[in-house]
Formats: C-alpha cells, sequence, structure tokens
C-alpha cells in the first residue's frame, strides 16, 4: 500500500506543478 | 482547483481503503470486505485494472469525437485534443494490460495466457501504436491532422468490438466470457459486495477525473509548444 500511495501522491504533486507552471507559461504568451 | 483536490483525496482513500481494509469470509462490520473464493485477497486489483480499462475506452472514444469533430470544422485545437486523447488513451490500455497481467499471474499462473481480452487487448495496443507511428510519418500538418483523425474514428470503431464483443463470444478465463456460469460478471451485473462496489465506483469517478485533468493538462502543453513553434 505504501508503495501504491507514494506513486500515487508523486503523479499528484507532479501534475499540479505541471498545472502551475502552464498557468504561468500562458500568461506569459498572453502578455 | 477544488475538483482536483476532491479527486486526489478521493483517489487516496480508494487505495488506503481498498488495499488496507481487511478481508473476512463472513463480513461482520461496514469496513470488512468480503473474501470471494477463487481471488481472496488478489481481489483487490480490480479497483484498479477495471478503471485503467474504462478510462482507455472513454479516452479512444473521446479522441473519435475529436477527431469527427476535426474533419468537421478543420480547426488545429481539434486535433491536439484528439490525439492527447489517444495518447491518455494509449497509457491507461497499458496501465490495464500491467495490472492485468499481474493479477493473471496470482489467478491463473502466467501474466499472459492469451485468453479473448488479453488478446483484444494487445491488439487494441497495437492499432493505437500504429496511429502514433502514423502521426510522426507525415510532417505536413494538415495532412496529417486530416490522416490521423480519420484513423482514430476507424480504430475506435473496432475498440467496442474487442472490448465488448470479443471477449464474450469466446471462451476466455475473465469473467463474462461465453460459458461463464456466474453470467456477465460480477462488474456488469452489480453483484459486489457493498463496501467494495463504494470503493469500485469511487475509483472509477477519481479516475474518469484524474483522466479530464491529464487531458487538459495535454492539450494545454501542446498548445504552448505551437505557440512557441509559430514565433519560431
Amino acid at each position: 500500500m505504501v508503495i501504491v500511495l507514494a506513486i500515487w501522491l508523486g503523479l499528484f504533486a507532479y501534475l499540479f506543478r505541471l498545472d502551475s507552471r502552464l498557468k504561468k507559461l500562458e500568461g506569459k504568451n498572453k502578455n | 482547483m477544488a475538483w482536483k483536490i476532491f479527486m486526489g483525496v478521493l483517489l487516496t482513500l480508494v487505495i488506503v481503503l481498498g488495499i488496507g481494509l481487511p478481508m473476512s469470509p463472513h463480513p461482520q462490520t461496514w469496513y470488512e470486505l468480503p473474501v470471494i473464493p477463487g481471488l481472496e485477497e488478489k481481489a483487490r486489483i480490480i479497483f484498479f485494472h477495471v478503471p485503467t480499462a474504462w478510462l482507455s475506452t472513454l479516452a479512444f472514444l473521446t479522441s473519435m469525437a475529436y477527431a469527427i469533430q476535426y474533419l468537421r470544422k478543420r480547426d488545429p485545437l481539434d486535433d491536439i485534443k484528439s490525439s492527447a486523447a489517444a495518447g491518455l488513451g494509449f497509457v491507461f490500455c497499458v496501465l490495464a494490460t500491467l495490472t492485468g497481467a499481474v493479477w493473471a499471474k496470482f489467478n491463473w499462473g502466467s501474466y499472459w495466457n492469451w485468453d479473448p481480452r488479453e488478446t483484444s487487448i494487445f491488439v487494441l495496443l497495437l492499432i493505437y501504436g500504429a496511429y502514433f507511428s502514423l502521426r510522426s510519418a507525415v510532417e505536413q500538418e494538415e495532412k496529417r491532422a486530416a490522416l490521423s483523425s480519420v484513423y482514430s474514428i476507424i480504430a475506435a470503431v473496432t475498440a467496442p468490438f474487442f472490448i465488448f464483443i470479443m471477449p464474450r463470444i469466446m471462451t476466455g478465463l475473465h469473467p463474462g466470457a461465453k460459458g461463464d456460469p456466474n453470467g456477465a460478471g460480477p462488474v456488469v451485473e452489480f453483484k459486489m459486495a457493498p463496501p467494495m462496489r463504494v470503493i469500485f465506483f469511487a475509483s472509477l469517478i477519481g479516475f474518469t477525473l484524474l483522466f479530464i485533468w491529464m487531458f487538459r493538462l495535454r492539450v494545454r502543453t501542446a498548445q504552448l509548444e505551437q505557440a512557441h513553434h509559430a514565433k519560431g
């Protein structure tokens, strides 16, 4: 369970980071 | 934002409860999962195997829908969405194959048995693998989009046959195969015990939301890539 949970939480954190980085890049692109 | 946190909590709960809840031959409390004869502890993988297989179907159908849209309106964004959905469908198809192979090893004694459902997912992987080969083989953007849209439609038309029809008209190891005395299987006939059913449907909802999030991220990334290339 710990391994599956670690993989999932890692993926979740990565997706959140990607989401916020994309937001920043989209903002730059508009300007 | 709120729905992403909801999805994160939901899938975390599915992992913790689906793997962590105790199993008992005669459940006395709400948190005990029943022991299914022949499956025992291995039954837990159903919370991950079926949702990944479901998502690959959803993704391939989404890819087809955007492919049709592209052919009608010729909007490059529809092509981006169609290929993003096909890519995610392929990833989830691989995950369904891997989780299924692990389950098969411990239940049927071998990672691969050429059961009709295993054969059909293998053929689907080949079909969608060819989709990406096709995309990478054509350099001109409009031509690539048109060709891959037509291919995506044809590929998605075959998907329901491989996923829903072929495994049911042939004898095999999966539940719901031809001649199975238990009929269409526990998922289709809602034969699961209530606590298992709650975790199973929570997993389906969670995975579907995860797909929507990943799909949007992939589309936004591709749009930024395109804008970057256009700027030179």
